[in-house]
């Protein structure tokens, strides 16, 4: 399963979300969320999502990537769907539409994720917050360990399959005995991982010392700059958000 | 005066001596290869030179700055970067370019400097083309060239290189060393590296052989005797692959580089 994930992700394509400000994309998925929390009803529900929708065909990714990559949420959600329905009165209704918010919430997050590169995203909390910077917030150190995260995704996950399949072929069975067994199963890769993980981030903070991290007062090699299509899709933003809410003080 | 200078400099982890009583001095726009085995302390050495880990004995001078100056640091670092053992640990931005910038945002340049610092370092390193692409979709070679462009950005005059050529094939590596040479021939960088194999070295303008944390020979690669048999054996075998006559008794009796150069091999 580790080897399908997509989330956070980048996927290069020249399209009006990609090319947005992070800082406006950043809004955005927060005034998304928002919405998404804010709305209860069906209908609210379903404009929500086909704004969502319309985010995904400008932003010009496969539908079939991004289902791809979370197909293991899904999974865990439609269990958490089943649940409901039998453990909850009146659970039909409630569990489809709150599977259904899970899944925006998802989608909205993981097309941020798809649309921007990590040091963008870095880059945007950066300037976005650098208001902070006079409450004694370290923004630089924050918005780089954010930027690390997303970059070492991907890179554990593919060691973590490495050192399963070592391990499978040492004759470790993940599917095989009771739980002790495969608790045990699971340590033996864990272990390795965790090590192998400890290693790289040591690496990595020698590199960052190496390459004179924390120097001074770091500049940008792309200042973030709006531009129109910032503008358009923020009133569109503002637009969303204001909807959602006349659509829960009007109870539709 | 010495660009890099170590007096008698030891180094222990947390109680595990790695280093002791290691005296070095490079001179500016020397050709330095630092060979030893596994575990003999070559990143350690590597370590020091860069103010990243300080001596637990004695002291390193780089450019008349004390590592244990704390006001130095980053003086020390743009003089004599660091290339790192494997790539994939060290890349740190998600284009080329980006991660090529991260010192010199780190430096706080002007974002139209650090671009054309930027053009410079991928035309001498070759990866123009790649400017653009996600580092982790490039070859072994590249992203080694990548950590090299990295450091060349910084201009400083010296490079030091722990085993970047250790996981390459042959074809990449002929690519490193070709360039490293050029630098140092042409831009008069100063080039510090380490390695494992005595190949690296015989085109050196000093050699340093460690072993168990000591340094065990040192000199002009004619001048140096490799210590241990086993390391002269397996040149003598590299060698005669590449059909040079090597007899056993050359290798063992003046020690292998001395034995090359005699023969006016490579
Ligand atoms: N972080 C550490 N903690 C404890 N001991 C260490 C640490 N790093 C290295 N050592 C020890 O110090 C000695 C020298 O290690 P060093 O990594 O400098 O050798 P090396 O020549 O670079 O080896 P290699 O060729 O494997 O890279 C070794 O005995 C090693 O076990
Ligand atoms: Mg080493």
């Amino acid at each position: 399963m580790i080897r399908d994930v997509t989330l956070g992700r980048y996927y290069r394509q020249d399209s009006f979300v990609h090319t947005l400000d992070p800082r406006t994309k950043l809004c955005g998925v927060a005034f998304l969320i928002a919405g998404i929390f804010i709305s209860s009803s069906v209908i609210s529900c379903i404009f929500t999502m086909l704004c969502i929708a319309a985010l995904v065909w400008l932003s010009r990714v496969p539908l079939r990537y991004m289902v791809k990559g979370l197909l293991p949420i899904f999974v865990f959600l439609a269990v958490v769907a089943v649940l409901n329905i039998i453990l909850v009165p009146n659970g039909v209704f409630r569990a489809i539409l709150i599977s259904l918010r899970v899944v925006e919430v998802i989608f909205a997050s993981n097309l941020l994720c798809l649309s921007t590169r990590p040091r963008e995203i870095s880059n945007g909390v950066e300037t976005g917050f650098s208001w902070m910077r006079h409450l004694k917030v370290p923004v630089h150190d924050l918005a780089t360990i954010v930027s690390i995260a997303f970059t070492f995704i991907p890179i554990l996950a593919e060691e973590a399959r490495r050192i399963l399949d070592a391990q499978t072929s040492r004759g470790l069975d993940m599917r095989k005995g009771g739980l002790v067994k495969k608790t045990k199963a699971s340590v033996s890769v864990i272990i390795p991982m965790f090590v192998s993980a400890i290693e790289r981030a040591e690496n990595l903070a020698v590199a960052m010392e190496s390459r004179l991290y924390g120097c001074g007062e770091p500049t940008r090699l792309h200042p973030l700059k709006y531009s129109y299509d910032d503008a358009a899709a923020y009133v569109c933003i503002f637009t969303y958000l204001l909807v959602v809410i006349l659509m829960k003080v009007g109870r539709l | 005066m010495a660009l890099i200078e170590a007096r008698g400099v030891s180094y222990s982890y947390n109680g595990k001596q790695a280093l002791s009583g290691i005296d070095l001095s490079i001179g500016s726009g020397q050709f330095v290869v630092v060979l030893g085995p596994n575990g003999s302390g070559k990143s350690t050495l590597a370590r020091l030179l860069n103010a990243i880990i300080l001596p637990t004995q004695g002291e390193v001078s780089v450019d008349g700055h004390l590592t244990s100056d704390k006001a130095s640091v980053f003086d020390i670092r743009k003089t004599a970067g660091l290339v790192l053992q494997n790539p994939d640990n060290q890349i740190i931005g998600d284009t080329v370019e980006d991660d090529i910038a991260f010192a010199l945002e780190n430096m706080g340049l002007h974002p139209s400097w650090i671009d054309s610092i930027i053009t410079d370092v991928l035309e001498q390193t070759g990866l123009t083309a790649q400017r653009f692409s996600n580092p982790r979709e490039l070859s072994g070679g590249q992203k080694e060239l990548l950590c090299i462009a990295g450091i060349l950005a910084m201009k400083g005059r010296c490079i030091i290189l722990d085993e970047a050529l250790s996981m390459l094939d042959r074809e990449n590596r002929n690519l490193i060393v070709d360039l490293l040479h050029r630098l140092n021939r042409e831009n008069g960088l100063t080039v510090v590296m380490t390695s494992q194999d005595t190949e690296d070295a015989l085109d050196a303008d000093l050699v340093v052989v460690l072993d168990d944390g000591k340094v065990v020979a040192s000199g002009k690669p004619e001048d140096v005797r490799i210590v241990p048999e086993s390391f002269a054996s397996s040149v003598a075998s590299m060698l005669r692959e590449r059909n040079v006559a090597v007899s056993e008794e050359v290798v063992s009796e003046d020690g292998l580089l001395k034995a090359l150069s005699k023969k006016g091999a490579v």
